[in-house]
């Protein structure tokens, strides 16, 4: 039987994930997935909306990470720095949600509002770098 | 409900990026869309993202073979450089990638199977 304290160990497990890739210049999407996953199955076999509004959110900051490069190490140092901003903001916001769940469920609206914000800025940032490249293409 | 919490529940937007309806697009593509449909690809290999490079990969070569010459010719800013090599290593890896993928597409098209 899956309990809130598990679900927890894999929001922090994701976490972990997360900062790992953010070290060596990499976008980690599976352990998000893997969240996103989870939450649309207990919200379908439990019944329960919230697991859904949880999956859905977690769904479009897997959508939003799905727009960065996997490997960013070959951006230059400015670009590099904005988009390990960004994605720095998402274990704090992970570790306040799972917090939430664990500890104080009314505080979980709140944390979930913080990770749509998050996702929102990865996908704003991943699409303000990318719109740089030269676009000038000539028809062969 | 919130802004952010109704951005991320628009459910049209998160299935479009997820699950992208196949939609015949006639615009040639533009720089950053096939870095970002590249990523997606490299980052979620499915046979959607899969046939979407496939139909786009002519164009993509045709970007990647421009950079790849204004690579050498050094006719970029120090920042367009960087966007540019991330390009191109993701365009090298698109292609590595997308071959075991071909026959898999061809087999689930003439099943009539089309999405991740």
């Amino acid at each position: 039987m899956l309990t809130e304290s598990d679900i927890v160990n894999l929001l922090k497990e994701t976490k972990k994930s997360i900062e790992d890739g953010i070290k060596k210049d990499a976008v980690n999407l599976y352990p998000m997935r893997e969240v996103t996953s989870l939450f649309a199955l207990i919200g379908r076999l439990k019944r329960d909306p919230k697991y859904i509004m949880y999956a859905e959110v977690f769904g479009s900051i897997a959508s939003g990470l799905m727009r960065l490069p996997p490997d960013f190490s070959h951006f230059l140092t400015p670009d590099k720095e904005s988009v390990k901003k960004v994605l720095q903001k998402l274990p704090v916001a992970l570790d306040d949600f799972a917090q939430a769940l664990e500890s104080n469920p009314r505080e979980t609206y709140g944390s979930l509002e913080k990770l749509a914000l998050v996702a929102d800025e990865i996908r704003t940032e991943s699409d303000k770098i990318s719109r740089r490249l030269p676009k000038e293409i000539p028809i062969e | 409900m919130s802004e952010p919490i109704k951005w991320a529940l628009d459910r049209e937007r998160v299935l479009l990026l997820l699950e992208p309806t196949r939609k015949i697009e006639t615009e040639r593509i533009t720089p950053d869309k096939a870095l970002r449909t590249m990523s997606m690809f490299i980052n979620h290999q499915c046979l959607d993202y899969a046939r979407t490079v496939r139909d786009r990969l002519p164009e993509i070569r045709q970007i990647a073979n421009y950079y790849q010459r204004m690579l050498k010719t050094g006719k970029l800013s120090d920042s367009e450089k960087g966007l540019v090599e991330t390009f191109l290593a993701e365009y090298r890896q698109t292609v590595t990638l997308i071959r075991p993928w071909l026959k898999t597409i061809e087999d689930a098209e003439k099943r009539g199977f089309t999405i991740c």
